[in-house]
């Protein structure tokens, strides 16, 4: 569920949906969800100053507060 | 919605054969040419065809559907289903409004509204991005924004008379560019505060400064 958020707000800010891959590696209490974007696009997810970057992290945390899980957001350069 | 395929003399005759066909305007079909046969001699006799594919030009979504939709997405994520009204772009401020009506939607606005800036970051590139324009919006939930414009006033408000009682400056909590603005604008005619924003990135806070008239020789 939480990859599947990723992967959704991922897809609506780049200009290569198809190229947005989102993994999750689930520990025992906390998962790290890995996205890819196209080269590109990495700006488009980073944002400046990181500014979007932390907007996900944010919602992501929101989220797996609500589902009782803890998440963490690597960007994959 | 399929494509017809409908033949005509003209490009103009098919067009006007598959719109009549479809029910709709010339303006709202999508139209592929597929075939110009000039038979005859030099084209000048016998029979010209032309052959078109039209179909009904699906509805674009606007601005505010598309937000809304977003929106209702994001909240299903967490698991909250929500309502979601929007004002129309307003001409004069340039700003669409989405209003969100929340059981649970402490979670939505988290820690100083900062979850609720979040959304609206994402939402306002996701636009941005789809539309080819940037739009101003504002995502409200529940009423936060005007409850937090209240005490954001009692606190400046009180921030203020501390400042000129003591001659000193007073830093405010970090807050984020809209909520800067609504203390800037509250004190833009104060004779006795000045405000200024001091700080980098999203940790600027708001300094109040007493104006020569009301410091008291203390720094």
């Amino acid at each position: 569920m939480l990859k599947e958020l990723i992967e959704y707000i991922a897809k609506a800010l780049v200009d290569n949906p198809d190229q947005v891959k989102v993994s999750e590696i689930e520990g025992e209490k906390t998962s790290v969800i890995e996205l890819n974007v196209a080269k590109d696009d990495l700006g488009k997810v980073i944002g400046k100053q990181g500014r979007t970057a932390r907007a996900m992290r944010t919602i992501l945390s929101a989220t797996s507060t609500k589902v009782k899980k803890r998440a963490v957001l690597e960007i994959i350069e | 919605m399929d494509a017809i395929e409908v033949e005509g003399k003209t490009y103009e005759e098919a067009v006007r054969k598959a719109s009549l066909e479809l029910n709709a305007e010339e303006k709202d079909l999508d139209i592929e040419v597929k075939e110009v046969d000039t038979k005859g001699i030099l084209g000048l006799l016998g029979s010209k065809k032309v052959r078109i594919t039209a179909r009904l030009r699906e509805k674009e979504t606007t601005p505010e559907d598309y937000g809304k939709q977003l929106l209702q997405d994001l909240g299903r994520f967490a698991g909250l289903t929500f309502n979601v009204k929007t004002t129309e772009l307003n001409e004069k401020t340039g700003r669409i409004v989405f209003l969100i009506q929340c059981d649970d939607g402490d979670v939505l606005v988290g820690k100083d509204g900062e979850t609720l800036e979040s959304v609206q970051h994402i939402l306002r590139l996701a636009i941005a991005k789809r539309y080819k324009q940037s739009l101003k919006i504002l995502v409200d939930i529940n009423g936060y924004r005007e409850k937090r414009r209240n005490s954001l006033a009692v606190m400046a408000k009180r921030l203020a008379d501390k400042a000129k009682r003591t001659g000193r400056q007073i830093k405010t909590d970090p807050l984020n560019p809209y909520e800067r603005r609504i203390i800037h604008t509250m004190f833009k005619y104060n004779k006795n505060v000045t405000t200024k924003s001091e700080g980098e990135g999203h940790t600027k806070k708001v300094v109040i400064s007493p104006t020569g008239r009301a410091r008291h020789g203390r720094r």
